[in-house]
């Protein structure tokens, strides 16, 4: 007993950043590799002397980008996180959720033939898609995992199993919707009273209400640096924080919340304190799919959606979480920003590289591999790699690495 | 080694009936020039209820590879219980290495190595390019070589770590082909394959079609011998003294250990060893399909030999045989690219099969009880086949009942099965159910609004609706 309260009291230099605000550690983390990037790019047109190296790339439109980006992968990883910390496994079939939110919006206009506009609005798409995936999150616990886990099956065959189930998913959604792309409409909210276009006028508040109702919006940050802002992004980081900040709410400060902590911790023990632990399970299989169906609109508003879009975008969300640390909240929060960050940094070293090779032979022979290719969907996968073998227990993870997961 | 025949005898008796059944099945349709079966599998093709030799050799060719592939995933993941979710990361290495050392490697105008030069040998009538069989072994040689170094690394890690890691690998190595060593990989396209590995005999008077068969003839005889091979290897090493070491690891790593066994050697050992089996499955698949391209290191490859493995039996060398034969020829009216497509509907078989075999038999269906087997696997085997059987071909007679052929198939007895597919007639998709015999079938209409049913309780009463 006593050397665990000595180590309670010792705070090591890890547990000192844990400690630290989170959000502090994100920026430090985001705007820490875009001084790299630019510090590396600097010193690679200095080497090569070659008056431009700057690919024309406006840096604080990356940010935003970034930061866009990250807010809907983390929407559609912390799912994840819930799912594996009360089941112990990684789920495969995670990523079918997301076609299941798409798709589910795209239902309610094509198969009930609503042409209403009201079925187009953004908020009834998010339930829609919440309530849908969330149902179908349920369906695979009570046929499929809970079953199994009943009979006391190892993380690795409930893997091979949720592969099955998403391939069952998949191929369910091919065959009613068939495989052709389709695109989503959104229709976000109009201003709702007049006086609001009277706030316009104002400094800071008119911008924010021009970015939150306008389809896309130009700010000069300053002089010469303009950045535009889709709605999109912006509207995918408002429920991306929203939706955080309600899961961690939750989490931390109810009684289901805390039945999910205790079940994840123990599940027998948890039983024998008197908690409903298979409610508690199937509460968490249906949020943690219906936030990731909620994640699919943002994700597929942009580009089509079509049955196998979702297995393609598996292995990011699975670089996020294990980043994070299969169990941790904030690790997948911060391990988002890093990833996307990680992705965009690769991408702008790799036009720098494309940039100087244009101009300078000798760089061109050097790294004729790379300025040919997209080294930024290797970079994610190499983190995965690296972080297992080094880290297995990701940034924030708590799980020993002993265990079984 | 000292071999105990009797158990394999006593292992092959207790299963004659799938084996000799199956196989009999499976080849008849290249039976067509023998004496006795000749002239009536020739009349069955002619009529179209059988596939013709070519297709079935084919399908034959790229089975026995996938057998190959699967054995050596299940050496790995099923004796010594390091689930792997990459094996394709060999295939897809195997494959272009073998192309590249064989055709050689040039990037731009300079050569980087030369390739092999042709080395033509008959054996027992089959004039084939010995350099080609080489360059495969040799990078599959090479690709050993480049396991023990990986293994050493990820197998430090456990369960579904190790399996994280290994789903990774071939992703990278995919973008890495197609996108970035575009330049000697071929890209997209991929590496092409120039010399084949069957020849034309010097001095044969074949031409145009008939030298084709022969080809392909000989290309299966050559393929059949590599997996006879490669298989008896994988499994008298399963069998004997490794093997048994590999399942005492699987089952207690500590007690293994603490046994005096040095855990991880024998964890890199087999590694490099399926690694070696994997790469020469890739060689043969790019001799098959004329190149090798980045599909080989899709995931889809190795989740396909997963559901293969698990549904004939995880962790015996049998079951992945089987599993892999009866499910690839099942499902070989679905194949696309040459490879299983994964994005069919049919293939929700293969999703709630999968589960099924987990949630109810996890040893798979060679191991399953003999009640279940008797009925869940012949039914669901036995309609597979009449699948591959009735629709990979056209059906000449159009007032065509199929319900007394397949009764003959599977006679009028009190065999406990069942079994429901979706079959082509005519071009039209027709829903069979067959419980001990055909007791219904639905008409192309029908068919289509229920597919999605296909697997739900369905009480058929008798023929009706029969396709016009």
């Amino acid at each position: 007993m006593e050397e665990v309260e000595e180590k309670q009291t010792n705070m090591t230099w890890k547990e000192k950043i844990l400690g630290m605000n989170k959000v502090l550690l994100v920026f430090i983390l985001i705007f820490g590799f875009f001084i790299f990037a630019l510090i590396s790019t600097l010193i690679l047109g200095a080497m090569v002397n070659m008056g431009a190296p700057l690919a024309p790339r406006n840096f604080v439109q990356m940010y935003i980008s970034t930061i866009a980006e990250a807010s809907t992968l983390i929407l559609i990883s912390v799912g994840l996180t819930m799912t594996t910390r009360i089941r112990k496994f990684g789920n495969f079939s995670h990523s079918e959720f997301l076609v299941v939110g798409a798709y589910s919006v795209l239902a309610i206009t094509q198969i009930f033939k609503i042409t209403n506009e009201f079925t187009q609005i953004i908020f009834v798409q998010l339930i829609i898609a919440f309530l849908v995936s969330g149902m179908v999150g349920v369906l695979g616990e009570v046929l499929i995992f809970g079953p199994l886990i009943n009979r006391n099956a190892t993380p690795l065959s409930l893997m091979v199993a949720s592969i099955g189930y998403g391939i069952i998913i998949r191929q369910v959604i091919q065959e009613i919707f068939t495989g052709v792309s389709q695109s989503i409409a959104i229709v976000y909210p109009k201003e709702f009273t007049t006086w609001t276009v009277g706030l316009r006028s104002m400094p800071f508040i008119g911008t924010f209400f021009k970015i939150l109702f306008e389809r896309n919006t130009s700010v000069t940050i300053m002089k010469g640096i303009e950045v535009t802002f889709s709605q999109n992004h912006v509207w995918g980081m408002i429920v991306m924080i929203i939706t955080v900040l309600i899961l961690r709410y939750i989490f931390n400060n109810t009684t289901l919340g805390m039945a999910m902590r205790a079940t994840s911790d123990d599940v027998d023990l948890a039983e024998i304190s008197g908690i409903n632990t298979r409610a508690v399970i199937l509460w968490s299989w249906f949020l943690a799919a219906g936030v990731t169906g909620m994640g699919a609109l943002f994700l597929m508003a942009s580009s089509e959606v079509n049955p196998t879009s979702g297995f393609a975008r598996l292995l990011i969300i699975f670089a996020i979480v294990t980043l994070g640390g299969f169990d941790s909240f904030e690790g997948t929060l911060v391990s988002g920003f890093i990833i996307v960050a990680m992705k965009q940094f690769v991408s702008f070293f790799n036009d720098q590289v494309a940039t100087i090779g244009d101009k300078n032979e000798t760089v061109k022979n050097l790294t004729f591999w790379s300025t040919s290719g997209d080294w930024s969907n290797v970079a994610p996968f190499t983190i995965i790699i690296l972080v297992l073998i080094l880290r297995p227990r990701g940034l924030f993870g708590l799980v020993d690495p002993k265990s079984k997961l | 080694m000292k071999l105990d025949w009797e158990y394999y005898w006593d292992e092959v008796k207790k299963r004659k009936f799938f084996i000799f059944g199956f196989f009999l099945v499976v080849l008849l349709p290249t039976m067509d020039t023998w004496i006795f079966l000749g002239p009536s599998v020739r009349t069955a093709q002619s009529v179209g209820i059988m596939p013709d030799s070519v297709t079935t050799s084919i399908i034959i060719q790229k089975a026995a590879i996938l057998v190959i592939f699967a054995v050596s995933w299940d050496l790995l993941s099923g004796y010594s219980g390091q689930i792997s979710f990459g094996h394709a990361l060999f295939l897809g290495m195997g494959g272009y290495l073998a192309v590249m050392i064989r055709e050689g490697l040039m990037i731009g105008d300079q050569e980087v190595f030369p390739g092999m030069e042709e080395q033509l040998v008959d054996i027992g009538g089959i004039y084939f390019d010995l350099s080609v069989i080489e360059a495969i072994i040799l990078a599959s040689a090479l690709i050993a070589v480049f396991a023990l170094v990986t293994g050493t690394i990820i197998l430090r890690l456990k369960g579904p770590y190790f399996a994280l890691v290994t789903l990774v690998l071939p992703l990278i190595a995919q973008i890495l082909v197609t996108k970035i060593w575009g330049d000697f990989t071929g890209g997209d396209g991929g590496l092409q394959i120039t010399s084949q590995l069957i020849q034309k005999p010097p001095g044969s008077t074949l031409e145009g079609l008939d030298l084709f068969k022969l080809q392909i003839e000989q290309m299966t005889t050559v393929i059949l011998t590599f997996a006879i091979v490669c298989v008896a290897i994988m499994y008298l090493l399963a069998r004997s003294r490794y093997g048994l070491v590999l399942k005492a690891i699987r089952e207690d790593e500590q007690a293994a250990s603490s046994s005096g066994i040095n855990v991880s050697l024998y964890k890199v050992s087999v590694f490099v060893i399926s690694s070696f089996f994997a790469s020469v499955a890739g060689g043969l698949l790019a001799q098959v399909f004329g190149s090798s391209t980045s599909a080989l290191f899709e995931s889809e490859r190795s989740f396909e030999i997963i559901i293969f493995s698990i549904l004939g039996g995880i962790g015996t060398i049998l079951g992945a045989i089987i599993g892999t034969f009866v499910l690839f020829f099942a499902l070989s009216y679905y194949i696309k690219d040459g490879f299983v497509d994964l994005q069919t509907i049919e293939v929700l078989i293969f999703g709630l099969l999968l589960i099924i075999i987990i949630r109810y038999q996890p040893r798979g269906l060679i191991n399953a009880d003999p009640q279940l087997r008797n009925s869940l696997f012949f039914g669901v085997i036995f309609s597979f086949l009449m699948a591959f059987y009735d629709t990979g071909n056209m059906i000449i007679a159009s007032t065509w009942n199929p319900a007394p052929i397949l009764q003959k198939y599977l006679g009028q007895g009190e065999r406990g099965f069942f079994g429901m597919d979706l079959f082509k007639v005519q071009g039209r998709m027709v829903l069979y159910f067959i419980v001990g015999t055909v007791i219904g079938y639905y008409g192309p209409e029908l068919a289509q609004k229920i597919r999605l049913r296909l697997w739900g309780v369905w009480p058929s009463l008798g023929t009706f609706d029969p396709p016009k």
